[in-house]
């Protein structure tokens, strides 16, 4: 139990203090989206920007795209157990920014496919991957820093 | 020292404890985190950390909810904890003393 001197103790409040920091680390490691689950929504990000040149009937690629990402989130919040703090407004232009560049590659595959140029539609879908991942990493690093600091 | 400065600086006795401290610290990192989480990082049993979370809500510093888990095979829920406004407001003013008395200042 501790006295009235160890309240003032500037070793026991550096020694709080680190066990607090080291807390925070392992809060961070788990807010952090799994690599599994960036891969599935950059995959289910590819697979839109490169719809229009898939053809045919694409009502169950649609109901895909509806549902994976609400899956995959529920499997990551489900395993972290941890809800992370709510995102502030640099985060949300992030994803505002990869929405405007996943809109934009959309228009170019759909562009490729009126062409006749359908298989190219890979590049922008690839691309568009390419984005969904480093977004995601980068608020993934975003939130690890915000959690990791002891307020 | 300022007013203001001097209100956001404050040594919080029933939040220093240990268990407690690390606690809070955890809650304050997140929304929410599941009662199986904080005590497997603090490192206590069940029945320890209940009781710690029992003075926490007493105070007005934390609030538990419970849910169910589709990830259980029972029908045991899921306990969430968290730290309430209160709880965030003591909890930062009670690092900030914890900075200020590690740095040989008086809060």
């Amino acid at each position: 139990m501790e006295n009235d001197s160890d309240l003032a103790d500037p070793r026991h409040a550096s020694a709080a203090l680190e066990a607090l920091e080291a807390d925070r680390a392992s809060i961070a490691a788990r807010v952090a989206s799994p690599g599994w689950y960036l891969t599935g929504i950059s995959a289910l990000v590819a697979v839109f920007v490169a719809g229009p040149a898939l053809g045919g009937d694409r009502s169950g690629l649609f109901a895909m795209l509806a549902l994976g990402p609400i899956v995959l989130a529920v499997v990551r919040d489900r395993r972290r157990r941890v809800r992370p703090p709510k995102v502030g407004g640099v985060a949300w232009g992030w994803v505002l920014l990869l929405l405007a560049v996943v809109l934009l590659l959309l228009s170019i595959s759909f562009g490729l496919a009126a062409g006749g140029l359908a298989p190219w539609a890979a590049l922008p879908a690839l691309a568009a991957a390419g984005a969904t991942f480093m977004v995601g990493r980068r608020l993934d690093a975003q939130l690890r820093r915000q959690v990791a600091r002891v307020r | 020292m300022s007013a203001e400065a001097q209100r956001d600086v404050h040594f919080d006795e029933l939040i220093h404890a240990p268990v407690r401290l690390r606690v809070c610290g955890l809650l304050a990192a997140a929304e929410e985190v599941e009662f199986s989480v904080v005590r497997d990082a603090v490192d206590v049993s069940d029945a320890t950390l209940s009781k710690h979370v029992k003075v926490l809500v007493d105070a007005g510093y934390a609030a538990v909810r419970k849910a169910p888990s589709s990830v259980r095979s029972d029908a045991r829920l899921l306990t969430w904890l968290r730290l309430t406004p209160a709880g965030r407001r003591a909890f930062s003013a009670h690092v900030a003393a914890l900075r200020a008395i590690a740095e040989g200042l008086t809060p």
